[in-house]
């Protein structure tokens, strides 16, 4: 298979671009490797079919009427200020409105529910969620809730308070 | 200032002083004041009265709700303190030589109760207390008997 630097001498030759001594080589070895050969006629008569084929578009105008018309309208362009969606427009302008207002509302939500967070004695967390301490180590304490007796207990294993 | 942004910021401005309203008002709400509690030291025991003659029976509504979530049979009131606590202070008190409570009012009917053995604090407890609520630190005693320590608000 040829390799890329004979290939592209191979197209440089067939354009006319190689230096004297840089042609006679590749004609040489054109005329010794059949493969080289093969290639080089692939690449002319691709050449040839891209000379003989290629689509010729006439404008309707000349060719500096058309381009003003693009420059001019490259210029239009630039003076005019960018254009916004106007619904993306609208969809920021309420959320600069509603944004605050759902942070007050969310605030008057905690507020109001204060008390169900910080859970009360009639809650099953308050009994198990009140701080309960016993700092002497030889201690123990549980805690037991009645709430038909309206009555937190905490149990100390203690006999020396009475 | 242009006038299209005048009606914006004084959205801002009402809504900036709701929420400072809303955000003081509980806390003004919550100083209510003085906390009027009642501390009693009993003493449970599924023997009878003893010759002590400062035991006193338990009221007949105390000792129907230990009796309702206890074993013993009798309960006797070995002394009653009834002490107000003003908000963000603390009351301490002597319901026996051994035996202290102290209440501290923390305010919104949260207490802080601590109980002192020979002068050891043995537990702390925190409790909203309101009408009707029995905070009872307890624990066993000899023979098989019981103290109860039992907090609740007193009407003054």
């Amino acid at each position: 298979m040829t390799d890329l630097p004979t290939a592209l001498k191979l197209q440089a030759h067939l354009d006319g671009e190689l230096a004297p001594d840089d042609a006679r080589e590749v004609v040489s070895l054109l005329q010794r490797d059949t493969e080289v050969r093969a290639l080089f006629d692939e690449l002319k008569s691709t050449r040839r079919l891209l000379a003989a084929n290629e689509p010729e578009i006439s404008l309707p105008e000349s060719r500096e009427f058309y381009w003003s018309k693009i420059r001019r309208e490259l210029e239009r362009l630039d003076r005019e200020p960018p254009v916004r969606p106007p619904q993306a427009w609208g969809i920021l302008r309420w959320l600069r409105l509603a944004l605050p207002a759902c942070a007050v509302l969310v605030l008057v939500a905690v507020m109001l529910h204060r008390s169900a967070f910080a859970p009360g004695p009639g809650s099953p967390l308050f009994a198990v969620g009140d701080e309960i301490e016993t700092p002497l180590e030889e201690l123990n304490s549980f805690t037991f809730r009645s709430e038909s007796a309206r009555m937190t207990v905490v149990w100390v294993s203690d006999t020396f308070v009475n | 200032m242009s006038l299209n942004h005048r009606p914006r910021s004084l959205l801002h401005g009402l809504l900036a002083s709701l929420a400072f309203v809303l955000i003081s008002l509980p806390s003004a709400l919550a100083a209510t004041g003085d906390l009027h509690v009642q501390a009693q030291l009993v003493w449970g025991t599924d023997g009878d009265k003893p010759p002590d003659p400062d035991l006193k029976r338990l009221d007949e509504a105390t000792r129907k709700k230990l009796g309702s979530v206890f074993k013993w049979k009798n309960y006797f009131e070995v002394d009653r303190q009834n002490f107000k606590v003003t908000l963000s202070t603390k009351k301490r008190v002597r319901l026996s030589p051994k035996c202290e409570v102290e209440v501290e009012n923390l305010g919104d009917s949260q207490v802080e109760v601590k109980l002192f053995g020979e002068g050891k604090m043995v537990v702390k407890k925190r409790q909203v207390l309101k009408a009707g609520e029995l905070l009872i630190l307890a624990g066993d005693d000899k023979n098989q008997n019981a103290w109860f320590v039992i907090i609740t608000p007193s009407s003054r």
